[in-house]
């Protein structure tokens, strides 16, 4: 989910830099410290969208640079559990497909994808049910839940997010749509 | 007298006269104080033209007149002296602390200044206070230790000096600095100085007898102690010359060692007979010792007291220090009487008075060697040791050993039962003093250390 | 407090311009007009004109 979030942080400023619109200088350094990282209890930092408030400015020994106590509005993805997302298969693996969240990937384990025994069709890079006849190929859409969460606050790449559609209304978006029909048909 | 004319001549040409003039003015005789009072007639008979004789007069007077003009000036402002009103007002913006405008007040009022010089006055006080002030962040503590630390070195470890006062025994130089710092219980020679008030400081008569008063007086101070083995008896013989100086007669002292002892106490004649009334050869030899602790008047604790005639007034000088009892005795000027004995001070007079009592015998004991120290690196030491309502000493037991930081007190003396002592009780150093940043490597509070920049763009 | 303002102590002055000199060698932008090349320098002429955009903060603990 995404969220709008009012936070508080330290920034340096470095010398260079002291000459131009301060405000604009402190969005900038904190666009270029922030955006892309991901914090254990906040998430996955999208976008520093307006800085609200400075403070400060304190000069430390033996450093050049200027702190400032910055006050600013951020867009924030947070990958909640049990939430419901939606997004696009981006790699296909032997061992299930990784959907794009937004700032994050989350995996789809071939366990997870249906009530089915999955197995991996290496030529055409994509997972097929055995009785179903369901498969999961790049660039399908699905709707998942998150039931795992593991935040690496140092290598953002690190981070896991385990996803499942072994529930009723989750799958590919087609399956979701077949299901409809036919339970419409079923209802006349 | 050449000379004298030399001078002369010397001293007309100062005053713009040439120097052949000058020459024959001094030839004829003229001094400066002659020419001075002589006329233009009296010149001219010297062989110099009226000209130039009335010029000679001309520059001698009109340095007359220049001083007579200035002396009048004077005056006139005199008349224009500022009223003490304004003085007032003027003191009262100073940036001064308030001892400093008492004396200025009191200074003004005597001079009465004009106000020119009033402002004037006014400005170099506040120059020269600014001058003598330390700066925010200064090393004050580090400063003060060392400027102590280095006359001390130069100190004499001789501890008995016979000083100032005859016969008494007092510690001097470096043993008695140490003392001081190290706050003891009692000084090893404890002394008083006993002033009088004034009808006895004038009399030495007076004065000797409220001596005899205050010092503490034993049998053995009277007379001698025997034994008689085969009656079982301590016997006592006194001395009536000392009994008559010391003011006490034979009767008072039966009574008194009656009393103390319990025991039957016969007096015939200076012959002072103690019956024990057991028969038991050490239990006598008790009593002997017993009998000569008995303190017969004066105050314990003043063993000796030897009288000086100081500016005209007679003093009393004590060896033993017992201020509060001594102060309840009349006669004793209450406010000029001191000890040496700074914890005494302290429980008597408060804590204010030990502070004082400190900065002047710390003074007095570098001035005795010789050695200056500003007062306020003394003065700072006294406010650490009493700023909390007693007085502690320097070291491991006292302010050093009171600190709140663990590293602190760590680094200065039993390092590692502090460190085991804060870790058991799970203490937090906030790392807010100076010894602890040094250890862990950060920037100190102090000079450029405790300054905090603040970036202010301007816009 | 307003006794102090209207002069810096020497470890503040020296603070000021240690500091803005260390930003000038950073590459911060000079505000003086001048031809020297020594930050230090720079920083001191800055400080003696007043332009330095530094101030001390006084904590009153």
């Amino acid at each position: 989910m995404y969220k709008e979030m009012r936070l508080v942080d330290t920034v340096r400023i470095p010398p260079g830099k002291l000459g131009s619109k301060t405000e604009d200088v402190i969005k900038e350094a904190l666009e270029e410290k922030l955006e892309g990282r991901v914090d254990k209890t906040l998430g996955s930092i999208v976008a520093v969208t307006k800085v609200v408030g400075i403070e400060g400015g304190r000069i430390l020994a033996g450093d050049g640079g200027v702190y400032y106590t910055a006050t600013f509005d951020a867009l924030v993805y947070v990958p909640e559990m049990q939430g419901i997302t939606e997004g696009n298969i981006v790699e296909v693996a032997e061992f299930g497909a990784f959907v794009c969240l937004g700032p994050l990937d989350g995996l789809l384990h071939v366990s997870q994808i249906a009530d089915d025994y999955i197995s991996y069709d290496e030529k055409n890079a994509r997972l097929v049910g055995k009785e179903s006849g369901k498969s999961l190929a790049e660039g399908d859409s699905v709707r998942a839940r998150i039931v795992a969460v593991s935040l690496n606050e140092h290598e953002p790449r690190e981070s896991k997010i385990g996803l499942t559609m072994r529930q009723t209304a989750l799958g590919k978006l087609e399956w979701l749509e077949e299901m409809r029909k036919k339970e419409a048909e079923e209802a006349k | 007298m050449r000379l004298a004319k030399k001078d002369t001549v010397k001293a007309l040409e100062r005053r713009g006269i040439d120097a052949k003039t000058a020459e024959t003015l001094c030839n004829a005789g003229f001094t400066m104080g002659k020419l001075k009072k002589a006329s233009i007639e009296d010149v001219m008979k010297a062989g110099i033209s009226k000209t130039s004789a009335g010029k000679v007069m001309e520059k001698l007077s009109k340095i007359d007149t220049k001083v007579t003009k200035t002396t009048k000036k004077v005056k006139k402002e005199e008349r224009g002296a500022v009223t003490p009103l304004l003085i007032d007002s003027k003191l009262k913006g100073l940036p001064l602390p308030l001892s400093i405008i008492d004396e200025l007040r009191t200074y003004l009022n005597k001079v009465k200044p004009t106000e020119a010089q009033l402002e004037r006055i006014l400005q170099m006080s506040v120059d020269a206070y600014e001058r003598a002030r330390i700066e925010p962040c200064e090393a004050v503590g580090i400063v003060a230790a060392q400027s102590i630390g280095e006359p001390g070195t130069q100190m004499t470890m001789r501890t008995f000096h016979y000083a100032g006062v005859a016969e008494i025994n007092v510690t001097l130089g470096l043993p008695r600095l140490i003392e001081i710092a190290d706050a003891r219980k009692v000084p090893s020679t404890p002394i008083m100085r006993i002033k009088l008030e004034p009808e006895y400081a004038r009399d030495r008569e007076k004065a000797r007898a409220l001596g005899w008063k205050i010092e503490e007086t034993n049998i053995i101070d009277v007379g001698s102690i025997a034994v008689d083995m085969a009656k079982m008896q301590v016997v006592i013989e006194l001395n009536e010359k000392i009994l008559s100086r010391r003011n006490i007669t034979a009767e008072e002292i039966a009574k008194k060692v009656g009393a103390e002892t319990n025991l039957d106490v016969q007096l015939e004649g200076l012959k002072l007979t103690v019956n024990p009334g057991r028969h038991s050869y050490r239990g006598l030899l008790q009593l002997v010792e017993d009998v000569k602790g008995i303190t017969l008047k004066g105050v314990k604790g003043i063993h000796r007291i030897i009288i000086r005639k100081e500016n005209g007034e007679y003093v009393l000088y004590t060896e033993g220090s017992a201020l509060k009892r001594v102060l309840q005795f009349e006669g004793v000027n209450a406010s000029r009487t001191k000890t040496n004995n700074i914890n005494e001070i302290a429980e008597v007079l408060g804590i204010e008075a030990a502070r004082n009592a400190i900065i002047s015998e710390a003074m007095d004991t570098l001035r005795e060697q010789g050695l200056e120290v500003d007062i306020r690196h003394i003065m700072l030491v006294a406010d650490m040791v009493t700023a909390e309502g007693e007085v502690k000493q320097i070291g491991r037991h006292g302010v050093a050993g009171e600190k709140a930081s663990v590293l602190s007190r760590a680094a200065f003396e039993v390092t590692v039962n502090h460190l085991l002592d804060a870790g058991v009780k799970g203490h937090v150093d906030e790392l807010a003093g100076v010894t602890e940043n040094v250890i862990v490597g950060q920037p100190i509070q102090l000079g450029t250390g405790d300054v905090e920049l603040m970036y202010k763009a301007k816009e | 407090m307003d006794k102090f303002d209207k002069k810096y102590t020497r470890f503040e002055k020296a603070r000021i311009i240690g500091a803005r000199g260390l930003q000038i060698a950073m590459g911060a932008p000079v505000l003086i007009s001048t031809k020297s090349y020594d930050p230090i320098d720079i920083a001191m002429l800055e400080f003696e004109k007043g332009v330095i955009p530094i101030t001390v903060k006084r904590m009153s603990k």
